[in-house]
């Protein structure tokens, strides 16, 4: 699955959300978005799937959406919802089996049993990306996946998201450059609601 | 294992309702043999109606309930934390008002379109204001505000209805399973079937539904639809069960949030069934109480619920998870 956006033009509603003169991003290699907060980054990510807006491209020509997933900072605050909960929501019998093995990669084994609110923020992130590479989607979409993540943990993502990298599209959009210089393959940055590829940072 | 433990207490207040009462017949020497045609009376015309208008309005509370809990991702939603019970009774208070005013051609539909109307009016009214609702303490606060305007409306109504309105609308108000014609009861069972229904056939989507509308989304969900599918089912559910039986009192707060304490799980799939015995089982444990079973007098049925459910309530809400 690649993604080419050519002298494309983004609006929700009649708001205009970005521009992109020319885009390419292919499987194989870890693309990553670059951006100032409040630049765009998360509803690039939402337009391209075609989620939270309505979404319209250039001459008014509703946006096809591309299928993907799309893994955000939201955190559920739900008291009885447990690990198992959260992993079997939506799951299929192939995407649970899936799912011990991305654990034991990267390095999160938890109590079924427990619920989500009690494990750290680092730890739901972990978990959270588990839960969408299990469904096995061809494109994914990772809105700051560093976050809350210590040194070591970042270091796991990183070659973990490399080796992925291989099978589907994975775009991540991050503010930690050293992550971003580290294990990131292609750069883009979204400013002043234009998107551009970039050298690495 | 669970559901069946919980079926069989469900199976055993159930008989206990059916054959107890002051008029003192053993149900089971009465099926065994010719009962009089006074008992037949007293079974067929008091206690099945009442026992079986219970088993529904408990059960229809409860799943509603854990319907609404999804759709506002808050354990605490409910139909009488929301105030939907407060539009039921306003719109209930209404049909009251109208009849003694003389103005009846405007009643034809029964108070329990009003309750319905009533209901699905203040759920809409707390919709537009559901963004903010992922805070328990502001859709606690919402739903006492909702409350308090309905009381003020009943109150300024009760001040033009007549005495003999006035009276059936606090008798109403009390909460009892002893009312309710056939057809009411057969409505009260066509939707609490329905909702039941709905909430299995939906359980996938509800679940991903908790997680974020984005993730329904993504697998090809529509949260705008769940949600509106919700609210119109439970806003109606709510108002013709609440114009039968008056408001009935945090069933459908508690039933579900002790069933999920027990499980440690949101997963409606583990969830719904459990949450439904138990609901029928609360409200027919209320009313046995409130027909004397345990105190040897009859006892307002909504005080016995708000006994039962309010210390539970404080417990869930003394828990810091829930203070988001």
């Amino acid at each position: 699955m690649q993604i080419n956006l050519f002298h494309e033009t983004l609006y929700a509603g009649t708001k205009k959300l970005f521009e992109v003169e020319e885009l390419s991003l292919e499987p194989g290699m870890l693309h990553v978005l670059l951006g100032d907060n409040g630049a765009g980054k998360t509803s690039f990510f939402k337009a391209i799937l075609g989620i939270g807006g309505d979404f319209r491209g250039k001459q008014d020509e509703r946006w096809e959406p591309i299928e993907g997933v799309y893994l955000g900072t939201h955190r559920p605050q739900l008291q009885y919802l447990s690990v198992e909960d959260f992993l079997s929501f939506g799951a299929t019998e192939l995407s649970l089996r899936k799912q011990g093995n991305l654990m034991e990669r990267l390095n999160c084994q938890f109590d079924n049993r427990l619920s989500v609110m009690r494990l750290s923020d680092g730890e739901f992130k972990k978990l959270s990306i588990v839960r969408q590479l299990s469904f096995d989607p061809k494109v994914i979409f990772l809105d700051e996946p560093t976050a809350y993540l210590d040194v070591r943990n970042k270091d796991l993502l990183g070659a973990f998201l490399q080796e992925e990298s291989k099978r589907r599209l994975i775009v991540l959009s991050t503010h930690d450059l050293h992550f971003a210089k580290t294990f990131g393959q292609t750069f883009m940055r979204i400013e002043g609601g234009i998107i551009s590829s970039v050298e690495a940072p | 294992m669970r559901t069946i433990l919980l079926f069989l207490v469900l199976l055993s207040l159930t008989a206990f309702s059916l054959s107890w009462g002051s008029a003192g017949f053993d149900l089971g020497s009465w099926l065994c043999e010719e009962g009089s045609e006074f008992q037949r009376a007293i079974f067929f015309n008091n206690r099945l109606p009442r026992t079986l208008l219970a088993l529904l309005a408990g059960s229809g509370a409860a799943v509603a309930g854990l319907l609404l809990q999804t759709i506002f991702r808050n354990p605490l939603a409910g139909p009488t934390t929301l105030g939907i019970n407060s539009g039921a009774s306003l719109g209930v208070a209404l049909y009251y008002f109208l009849i003694s005013s003389g103005l009846t051609a405007l009643t034809v539909a029964g108070p329990a379109s009003f309750a319905a109307v009533g209901a699905i009016v203040f759920l809409v009214i707390i919709v537009l204001f559901s963004k903010r609702f992922e805070s328990v303490y502001t859709l606690l606060i919402v739903g006492l505000l909702m409350g308090y305007l309905a009381y003020a409306i009943v109150e300024l109504l009760i001040q033009f209805s007549s005495e003999g309105g006035i009276r059936s609308y606090v008798f109403w108000g009390m909460g009892s399973f002893n009312g309710g014609n056939d057809l009411q009861i057969a409505a009260l069972g066509v939707l609490t079937a329905l909702a039941v229904l709905y909430a299995w056939i939906q359980r996938e989507q509800l679940n991903l539904y908790l997680l974020g509308e984005e993730e329904l989304k993504l697998r090809k969900g529509n949260p705008f639809q769940l949600k509106w599918q919700v609210l119109v089912l439970t806003g109606l559910l709510v108002g013709i069960a609440t114009s039968i039986t008056g408001p009935l009192a945090f069933i459908g707060v508690i039933a579900p949030n002790i069933i999920k304490f027990i499980l440690g799980t949101l997963n409606h799939r583990k969830l719904i069934w459990k949450v439904i015995f138990l609901g029928s089982s609360m409200a027919l444990a209320a009313d046995l109480i409130a027909r004397g079973a345990l105190f040897d007098r009859s006892l307002p049925l909504n005080a016995i619920l708000s006994l039962m459910s309010v210390p539970i309530l404080l417990i869930l809400l003394k828990k810091p998870d829930h203070a988001n």
